[in-house]
């Protein structure tokens, strides 16, 4: 409210515009200014003049839909135009637009490096904000899982300050660059499952909402981010009429190339799409040889299962951009690992252990362990160092050191 | 010594290019080879001072596909004789498809491109190019195909490609490997991306955002612009002087997919870049 007040005065005494942008224009008279008196600014640096650079058109709207969001928070954005304001960007040693880095009191600035998109840009300023530990309850949980990281949450009793401790000393570690960390002392589920005994850690897992959800899984693997998004706009139509029976994602082909082999894709030949039907476990590759196009792989959903089945709803058209894609690589690689449970034909069976998935491409250090039942347990058979992924709803494990640095291994 | 030929070799161009319009075209040619020469020996011999900004280094980014970044290919002074060398030669860059024919279109390649005449200076980049142990590690005679410039101006641009051909019955072979040389990099944007290559962590990286300057950046900040999306792949930034050296092909002949690359749109100021390509033969 106060920045709007400052927003119009500084607006040169013309008027006041309705609607005012939450992003704010600097330039080399005010840029020192604003850096010293935020406590966190997005800066983009970028050249509105010139059609070259159309990502730095494209980014605008996405900084004014964050801007909208993040400045409840107190974290504000601007933007240089380094085609008018050269020398500021010169000496930020900016070579490409457009550029975005976070300015914080009393820190050097850092390169945001995710996605150039609002989703992104919000969900990482949040975690800056964000203390160590947050309190979660039924309230706010709903916020914390739209951050779409992986959160770990303790239930502790109040005064159980020996897990607290353990648990903020895994807070502490570089953890935290890719877990988002909370306690409750609520007895209410947080998620599905009931609660019995404390200490309890709950891990919730963005992609596992994908696979929960018991829907068949749409992937689009390609190598490239721009082929990714390609092919997503290319099948777009399709998801939205497909909404509610199938869910589509895109996999980096790059990050996860151990996913080809289970999914009985030719991992040479990119891009490529497959349908796993998570129910039957069972999966339908599209010929590989064959080009991705929306008409092809029309035909080909209309092949098998799919066909006829929907009950004739047509699906509302949604405006928001990739609402149809759940980008399972992005979930996958903040956990830095890959793997859903592609191999298990119910998530309820939702830990699975592979041996350490290190070397790119080599599908052979890729197995399951034995199978497991109900609710889950660090099974026996796999070492801690095998325990890379843990997709689980649960994890009924007493909190100690131990368990903790089984979390380490995957990080 | 070293840093007081370089003191001296600029105002000597400087002096050749003032003169410039008093001569023939041989006459420059002559000229500038003779100083070509002398500046090219001198590069030869490594620098005495450790840590000479000058100095010839080598990092390698990825070892497959093999991609090696070189700090000073060539020498300021060389750089400005290459671009001198080129001005008179741009025509719209070329694509070339499988079958080897070439076509135009400015939307997907919108550079120039210049064929350079043989020359001493490119005599000295091809030997300079074959100095190197990681181009020919089985000291075969290689070939070496017409150096070429490319230059991007204002929005110029040349989307994701490859440098080597798919197999065709009128091929005769394919572009083994690339030396990619910036010989003018007075520009904003312009870098050359490799969207499928992922830059090796000095550290872990965090979530998305690093600290600049200090702490923990990653040391291939310096020739990587670090700014770009993790997603995006490797953007290597350009920089007068340096190169970029690829493997095309695998050990079988066949094309690396991993090799795809594109050069991104100049947003300001103007590229140019020499391509030094080794052919070959089936």
């Amino acid at each position: 409210m106060a920045r709007w007040r400052l927003g119009c005065l500084t607006g040169a005494l013309l008027f006041c515009p309705v609607a005012l942008s939450e992003v704010i224009q600097l330039s080399k008279d005010n840029f020192e200014n604003h850096v010293r008196r935020t406590e966190f600014l997005v800066v983009s640096y970028a050249d509105s003049t010139q059609s070259a650079c159309e990502p730095c058109l494209a980014l605008t709207p996405e900084l004014e839909a964050a801007a909208e969001i993040l400045s409840s928070r107190n974290i504000f954005i601007s933007t240089v135009d380094c085609d008018g304001d050269a020398g500021i960007c010169s000496t930020h040693d900016v070579q490409s637009y457009p550029t975005i880095r976070i300015f914080q009191a009393h820190k050097r600035p850092a390169r945001y490096r995710g996605k150039q998109r609002a989703r992104d840009i919000t969900s990482h300023m949040i975690k800056q904000v964000l203390p160590l530990i947050s309190e979660i309850d039924a309230a706010n949980i709903e916020e914390f899982k739209e951050l779409d990281t992986p959160l770990l949450v303790a239930y502790l009793d109040a005064e159980d300050k020996k897990n607290f401790n353990t648990f903020l000393q895994v807070a502490e570690s570089p953890l935290h660059d890719s877990f988002l960390f909370g306690t409750t002392t609520t007895t209410e589920p947080l998620f599905q499952v009931e609660v019995k005994e404390r200490p309890f850690i709950e891990f919730f897992n963005p992609v596992d909402e994908v696979i929960a959800s018991g829907l068949p899984l749409a992937l689009i693997f390609a190598f490239t981010q721009s082929e990714r998004s390609s092919l997503a706009n290319e099948l777009k139509s399709i998801a939205m009429k497909e909404k509610g029976s199938i869910n589509f994602a895109t996999v980096d082909a790059v990050k996860l190339p151990f996913l080809a082999e289970p999914l009985g894709l030719d991992g040479k030949r990119y891009p490529a799409f497959v349908v796993h039907d998570i129910e039957n476990d069972e999966t339908f590759v599209f010929d590989q040889r064959k080009e991705i196009t929306r008409e092809n792989i029309e035909k080909f959903l209309k092949g098998f299962w799919i066909g006829g089945e929907k009950d004739g709803a047509v699906a509302e058209e949604e405006t928001g951009e990739g609402d149809a894609y759940d980008e399972l690589q992005d979930i996958l690689v903040a956990r830095k690992l890959g793997s859903y449970n592609f191999e298990l034909s119910k998530f309820r069976l939702n830990l699975q252990c592979y041996s350490e998935v290190t070397s790119a491409g080599n599908t052979n250090n890729f197995r399951s362990c034995s199978a497991l039942t109900g609710t889950s347990a660090v099974p026996e058979t796999c070492s801690q160092k095998e325990l890379v992924s843990m997709s689980g709803v649960n994890l009924n494990l007493p909190i100690s050191n131990q368990m903790m640095s089984t979390i380490n291994v995957r990080v | 010594m070293g840093a007081a030929t370089r003191v001296l070799t600029p105002s000597f161009l400087l002096l050749t290019l003032c003169l410039l319009p008093l001569f023939t075209l041989e006459h420059v040619q002559h000229l500038l080879s003779s100083l070509l020469f002398s500046n090219y020996l001198s590069t030869l011999i490594p620098p005495s001072t450790v840590g000479d900004k000058y100095e010839t280094k080598t990092y390698t980014l990825s070892t497959n596909p093999l991609v090696i970044y070189i700090t000073n290919f060539i020498t300021l002074l060389e750089a400005t004789q290459l671009v001198a060398l080129s001005n008179d030669n741009f025509h719209p860059s070329p694509l070339y498809s499988d079958d080897g024919t070439l076509s135009h279109d400015s939307s997907y390649r919108s550079s120039l491109t210049a064929t350079l005449p043989l020359s001493p200076i490119v005599k000295a980049v091809e030997a300079r190019a074959k100095s190197f142990s990681f181009y020919n590690p089985n000291q075969e005679e290689k070939k070496i195909k017409p150096l070429v410039v490319q230059k991007y101006g204002l929005g110029k641009q040349y989307k994701d490609h490859y440098d080597w051909f798919l197999p065709h019955p009128s091929l005769t072979g394919n572009i083994e490997s690339t030396f990619f040389v910036y010989i003018s990099a007075n520009c904003t944007g312009g870098g050359t991306n490799f969207p499928r290559l992922r830059l090796p962590s000095s550290h872990p990286p965090s979530t998305s955002a690093h600290i600049i300057p200090g702490g923990l950046e990653n040391e291939w900040c310096e020739f990587i612009d670090c700014d770009r999306p993790y997603t995006d792949g490797v953007t290597f930034k350009p920089i007068t002087g340096n190169a970029i050296f690829w493997e095309n092909v695998d050990e079988n002949g066949d094309g690396m997919v991993s090799t795809l690359h594109a050069g991104l749109p100049v947003t300001s100021g103007e590229k140019m870049g020499l391509n030094v390509w080794s052919w070959r033969d089936y």
